[in-house]
């Protein structure tokens, strides 16, 4: 049989794209070798967030005496905690499949290969389509350390560890130094660099260093290779190496089919490789931001190209980090504007005075928010506080639809609310701007 | 290390040493933030011009930028303080923010005496 699409890999690009296209008309075949959902659903956001969510309630727990609530014997059940983990996922991943059916699009259970242009081989069987998306996603860098487990693995152990060694410093490191440590886990994270989150905003990644070390969490920075080794043949409990995540398509593969590939498929924003009939999205592309919510735009935009749309200008890219409090960065701050050349202004504003944090938080927390210096256009934010995943939507609008401060100022937010602070950081960075033009004028 | 401060108009605290130049924060801008609850410093390596905003401090009601006071590069951070930064008061010795290898010093630092006569007028 022939399609219109036929898309390898099952995960949030692959299956975005699928629905994208079957709504549009498009006769879809989708090939996924395991689970569908991809790393997403079942190695990645989904169970972390719940072990992130229970921890919290855990921790959550132990505070109630505070509130005037009185409970004892609050013990964590780990079995309880991995059967209710894996419904959740199997109950999404069967939403999936049903929605799949839903939209007559072909499930194909196995792995696919790209035989040719526009022929893919599955399970001794051709699929001829006219457009090819590989959608693959990632996987862990394997550990250079052989006693280490992946975040694959240790999702799938049944146990809370007495202590625990984690090798890295990017979000999957720091996710699970929060999780085990809420649970009363001993934990250290053995750093190759300087500092964790090298790649946020030196405010996230000295907040959160300084959240983490109040857990009791033990930061080693600076960890040679033969430290490492050191460190895991030392180590009585599990060793976690989350020292970040390669492409899931071999570099043969992409050469073999005349794709350009340089450590991962080469796109431009529309998810075209360079052969016109395949292309590519999610994790599997080159300098992936690898997340979810990346992936499924990707995955739709991709669509919406083949069917010879014109695409609007990719939106901003909200990363979020699932600790307590939540983290997120939206956009660009300070240090990237002056890589670029942008001179910006940033107004910040601590969550300690705010009402509703008041009232459920104990951590440290703050907004900040970065505008152009000229024009006070909103070029980004960091948000270390509680909903920040979710305030983050607010910040992303502004920034893709171009709004300035004075637009942020004009709109009302709920009393009390944690957004509210989003409000008290637009006001920080207009007084800065404001002083600052003022100066400009005096010297014009 | 030597205690004699020289201060900058943006409460910024430097304490000459050959050719590096310990930094901190006064205490007229401790005063005035209350308890402080966070400390974001640069990174080592990190280079500054007068004028520009090198890191942060948080009270519970309060952000303030910190100000460069001179030209130079961060060659030594204070990490400990931002573990602690409920402890920052002016002391040189436990409280210094930075050391930096200092390039050029501007003209208007003001001593002791100038800069309470300073801060008393503001």
């Amino acid at each position: 049989m022939r399609y219109d699409l036929a898309i390898i890999g099952g995960g949030p690009a692959g299956y975005s794209a699928a629905f994208e296209a079957a709504g549009r008309g498009m006769k879809v075949v989708l090939f996924e070798k395991e689970f569908l959902g991809g790393t997403c659903l079942n190695r990645g956001c989904v169970p972390t967030k719940y072990l992130a969510h229970a921890s919290e309630l855990y921790a959550k727990a132990k505070e109630l005496d505070d509130y005037g609530i009185q409970v004892s014997d609050v013990t964590v059940n780990p079995p309880v905690m991995n059967e209710k983990m894996n419904q959740i996922v199997s109950s999404l991943r069967e939403g999936l499949r049903q929605q799949i059916f839903r939209q007559q699009i072909d499930l194909v259970d196995a792995y696919a290969r790209i035989q040719e242009q526009h022929v893919i081989l599955a399970d001794h069987q051709q699929y001829e389509a006219e457009y090819i998306l590989i959608a693959s996603g990632s996987k862990p860098v394997q550990p250079f350390t052989n006693k280490a487990i992946t975040s694959d693995e240790i999702l799938r152990m049944c146990s809370v560890p007495k202590t625990i060694k984690i090798i890295g410093g990017g979000i999957i490191a720091v996710e699970m130094a929060h999780i085990y440590s809420s649970f009363g886990t001993e934990v250290t994270l053995c750093l190759r660099s300087r500092r964790i989150l090298r790649k946020f905003d030196r405010d996230i990644a000295n907040g959160c260093t300084q959240i983490l070390k109040k857990r009791g969490v033990v930061i080693l920075p600076d960890c040679s290779a033969e430290r490492l080794q050191q460190i895991q043949k030392n180590s009585s409990g599990p060793v976690l190496s989350a020292i970040g995540r390669v492409p899931n398509f071999e570099s043969e593969e992409a050469l073999r089919l005349g794709i350009a590939y340089d450590y991962g498929i080469v796109v431009d924003d529309a998810g075209r490789t360079s052969v016109p009939s395949i292309f590519a999205a999610g994790d599997v592309i080159k300098d992936s931001p690898m997340l979810a919510h990346i992936a499924i735009e990707q995955g739709r935009r991709a669509v919406r190209a083949m069917n010879g749309e014109h695409l609007p200008e990719p939106g901003v890219v909200v990363q979020c980090i699932y600790v307590h409090p939540e983290i997120a960065a939206v956009g660009i701050a300070e240090a990237q504007a002056a890589e670029k050349g942008i001179s910006v202004i940033s107004g910040k504003q601590t969550m300690a005075a705010n009402a509703r944090t008041m009232i459920s938080a104990k951590e440290r927390g703050f907004i900040k928010i970065t505008a152009k210096a000229d024009t006070g256009e909103i070029v980004g934010a960091q948000l270390m506080c509680e909903r920040a995943s979710d305030i983050a939507a607010e910040l992303a609008l502004a920034v893709n639809c171009h709004l300035t401060v004075d637009d942020l100022l004009h709109s009302v937010r709920p009393h009390p609310s944690y957004c509210e602070a989003v409000w008290e950081a637009a006001a920080a960075l207009k007084k800065k701007a404001d002083k600052e033009w003022m100066y400009r004028g005096k010297m014009h | 290390m030597g205690r004699k401060k020289i201060y900058s108009k943006d409460h910024i605290w430097v304490c000459k040493q050959e050719d590096m130049a310990v930094i901190g924060l006064s205490r007229y801008a401790l005063q005035q933030l209350g308890q402080v609850v966070f400390l974001n410093l640069p990174e080592v390596g990190e280079q500054f011009a007068q004028g520009e905003v090198f890191g942060d401090i948080e009270s519970i009601k309060n952000v303030s930028d910190l100000i460069f006071p001179l030209n130079g590069k961060v060659m030594k951070v204070n990490e400990g303080l931002m573990d602690t930064p409920e402890i920052l008061d002016d002391d040189v010795e436990k409280s210094w923010l930075l050391q930096v290898r200092a390039e050029s010093y501007p003209e208007d630092f003001m001593d002791e005496d100038a800069y309470q006569k300073y801060v008393g007028q503001l």
